[in-house]
């Protein structure tokens, strides 16, 4: 994983990056103002986004990650740029919770926890002009620093 | 917050069950230590499982997913997953999807215990 410049890590497509990447978003959130408990949980929202493009891009062939943070004026802003296939998160539907605990299904929770964590995912997929896909988490929090 | 210990568990025996103490955390490139760890508990036909979450420092979905792969063959069993000494963290990921509704979440080993009809480890 290398940083860029601040506020942006590039890392390679593996689940091995992934408490770097979690390392990395926590301590930008938090030295940009954000309390650690809202860093903590936007923490675990980019972990899901990247483990999606990680487990489920295998056969989108993703090869890179590139992560921007920026916390100001109570607007939290992170940036998820992939070289993978096309996939919008918007695309997969809500699981009723109710019927899921009753019949014992697993897996596809990631997304649920990230629409349950941010106030809203917008997906630009990559074209002619932009080779990355990029996913946009915004969050708004007034945090008073812990 | 540095880049913590992966993810590694501690397992110790009761009359009938397992407790599995989980240390670091239970994320994609972790959690399928877990399942290895469950499923060799099941095969050995134990299907009481006490998860102590003491040392446990984080989950995301990967790690909750295990569970759920598990819980339906071990209650089948007349087994149970019981899970103890949360931290309050990783309890929020729990709450934040409704998972105490379907688990048994108490606050200490000798509770998770107690709710087997056991009073200690072997």
């Amino acid at each position: 994983m290398t940083m860029l410049e601040p506020g942006i890590y590039s890392a390679s497509a593996s689940v091995h990056e992934l408490a770097s990447i979690r390392a990395f978003v926590f301590e930008q959130l938090t030295s940009q103002g954000l309390d650690s408990n809202s860093a903590q949980s936007l923490s675990l929202a980019v972990d899901e986004a990247c483990s999606n493009i990680i487990l489920h891009g295998q056969d989108l062939n993703a090869s890179r990650l590139i992560i921007h943070v920026e916390y100001s004026n109570g607007l939290c802003r992170i940036r998820i740029k992939d070289n993978a296939k096309t996939f919008d998160p918007n695309s997969v539907k809500s699981p009723d919770m109710m019927s899921y605990f009753k019949n014992f299904s697993y897996g596809g929770l990631g997304i649920e926890l990230m629409r349950r964590i941010v106030d809203g995912m917008i997906y630009e997929q990559a074209d002619a002009k932009n080779q990355w896909n990029t996913l946009l988490l915004h969050k708004y929090i007034h945090s008073p620093r812990n | 917050m540095q880049t913590q210990q992966a993810f590694s568990i501690e397992v110790h025996a009761f009359d009938q069950g397992r407790i599995l103490s989980l240390h670091g955390y239970l994320d994609a490139s972790t959690s399928n230590i877990l399942d290895q760890e469950i499923q060799k508990t099941l095969a050995d036909a134990l299907h009481k499982i006490i998860i102590d979450c003491t040392d446990l420092t984080y989950i995301s979905s990967a790690g909750l997913g295990i569970f759920m792969k598990h819980i339906d063959a071990i209650r089948k069993h007349g087994g149970d997953l019981v899970f103890c000494s949360m931290q309050k963290s990783v309890f929020t990921v729990f709450d934040l999807l409704g998972f105490p509704i379907l688990y048994r979440i108490v606050d200490s080993k000798e509770s998770a215990l107690s709710l087997f009809d056991v009073g200690g480890e072997s």
